[in-house]
């Protein structure tokens, strides 16, 4: 694919997250996110990805430099623009659980429901639509807490995709999920990659969907930013806290 | 003077609390805004949710409460008032007792128990569990989602089980009367519907709104206020609760005093 035809979704210039984390430093990032293209955020420190993932994801705003997700700048949204473009980015958590008052279906029609204006069967059509495309074989009226964690990871991403997002982006989607399981989720999110730009946390728990679908690895630590061009590069990196990070996986 | 530093920090700190309230509510309510749609289905569903939770599912246990409270209270009171008075204001002090006071306080307290608990544990769990979070970051609006369809539907059911309860209440005290004291069942109905005016029935329904608001917004409010502890849900639901049957008898004795 050349340049001219890739489109950028996410372009941080100079950005610093806001975070909670005193006791870390944050350096600056400079990067872009583009349409079919899987980007991993990695380092030794977890809550400090987060804060990048949710800067570029648009949750949080940048305490200094600018991030511009999907044309827009985040901060510059008031309350109903706000809601209107995140029912465009999706998001996914391995992490945080679905709601657990609510059926399989609901989980997965909720986004729906609260932003289109549809009816409750077209919802529900559309919803066992992509559970089905998702190969999900399990009642749709079973409570989360009654489905495994493959089950509800499954869940989660039919959640995060029924709104068709142009962005997703996934805070350890392989979290609690045994070798076997996580390579069907990775297979899954493979698919899902070509239409949308993906922003993920968490990919080096299983290396190989890294080196399959990662086209960008930003490698985030207390003292720099390194931007890779895909799994190779990384590996390759003579960067002594890159080795030291792969050396514990 | 140590004693009047912590009445002066506890003043204040209730007055920062309604201030809080207050802005919660009224931050719950202002997702009503032209442009949203009024019937969300997500929120609408919610609604019916919360609605059957709180207000169907009660009244089996309000219908027994009105039958044995009229009963009780009906006995009482019609020994007291025909020693004192003889049987004729019976009727007046009956349905005076019932529609201003009896029914909405007790439905309150029943409110206070059943939801404003469920709620405040409700909320406080999903909140712990980290299910609200990503429903945030996919545009959910926690305040018109979570918030609002249970205020709404704790004002309705409010309104109209105490509704319901005064009617039940009534009906059995007065059946009460009629079968001791011998008086006209017809002649009571009539008086009965005589002494409910438009005044009266404004100020019922004014009181339960203020009540349904305050249980509903208390537990909202307690059940969100949970950070991260398992053991802050308790915590906040006996404080939900407390401070809920606070108010209820603050607004009632506010009506009391303007009603004398």
């Amino acid at each position: 694919m050349s340049n001219s035809t890739v489109k950028t979704l996410v372009a941080a210039d100079e950005a610093i997250p806001s975070s909670t984390e005193k006791h870390l430093s944050f350096p600056v990032l400079s990067c872009q996110l583009q349409d079919s293209e899987l980007t991993c955020l990695v380092g030794p420190h977890r809550s400090q990805l987060r804060a990048y993932l949710l800067m570029l994801a648009g949750i949080s705003k940048p305490v200094q430099g600018k991030v511009e997700v999907l044309g827009q700048q985040v901060c510059q949204l008031d309350q109903a623009a706000w809601q209107k473009f995140r029912s465009q980015i999706g998001y996914l958590s391995g992490t945080s659980p679905l709601l657990s008052a609510q059926h399989a279906l609901m989980n997965v029609m909720l986004p729906l429901l609260y932003h289109v204006n549809l009816s409750f069967r077209e919802t529900a059509d559309k919803a066992r639509t992509l559970l089905a495309e998702l190969d999900c074989h399990f009642e749709a009226t079973m409570f989360p807490a009654q489905l495994n964690s493959y089950q509800r990871a499954q869940l989660a991403l039919a959640r995060a995709l029924i709104l068709d997002p142009s962005l997703l982006i996934m805070d350890v989607p392989f979290n609690d999920l045994g070798a076997k399981e996580r390579h069907k989720m990775a297979e899954l999110l493979g698919k899902y990659k070509s239409s949308r730009a993906v922003c993920m946390i968490g990919g080096l728990q299983y290396p190989r969907f890294l080196q399959q679908h990662a086209n960008q690895i930003i490698f985030i630590s207390e003292q720099k930013v390194l931007i890779f061009k895909g799994w190779k590069a990384f590996v390759e990196s003579e960067d002594a806290e890159v080795q030291i990070l792969l050396s514990v996986f | 003077m140590v004693f009047f530093d912590w009445v002066g920090r506890r003043c204040i700190e209730s007055l920062f609390y309604v201030i809080d309230l207050t802005y919660f509510l009224l931050r719950a309510l202002s997702v009503w805004q032209p442009q949203r749609h009024v019937a969300n289905r997500a929120v609408y569903s919610v609604f019916l949710d919360q609605l059957i939770m709180h207000g169907i599912n009660a009244i089996a246990i309000i219908s027994f409460l009105a039958v044995v409270v009229g009963i009780s209270i009906a006995s009482q009171l019609v020994y007291i008032i025909v020693s004192i008075t003889g049987a004729k204001d019976l009727i007046e002090i009956l349905a005076r007792l019932v529609l201003s006071e009896a029914g909405p306080l007790i439905t309150g307290v029943v409110m206070v128990g059943r939801s404003c608990s469920g709620i405040a544990v409700d909320l406080g769990n999903t909140k712990i569990a980290g299910e609200i979070e990503p429903l945030q970051y996919l545009g959910i609006n926690v305040d018109d989602y979570f918030v609002l369809p249970r205020i709404v539907s704790i004002v309705i059911s409010q309104v109209i089980l105490a509704l319901y309860f005064s009617a039940i209440m009534l009906m059995f005290g007065m059946f009460f009367s009629v079968m001791i004291y011998d008086l006209s069942a017809q002649e009571s109905l009539k008086e009965l519907l005589n002494l409910v005016t438009l005044d009266s029935l404004f100020r019922f329904m004014l009181k339960n709104i203020l009540f349904g608001l305050i249980v509903g917004t208390v537990a909202c409010f307690h059940g969100l206020s949970v950070t991260n502890s398992p053991t802050e849900v308790s915590e906040q639901m006996h404080k939900a609760v407390v401070l809920s049957i606070v108010f209820l008898f603050l607004v009632d004795s506010y009506f009391i005093i303007y009603t004398l």
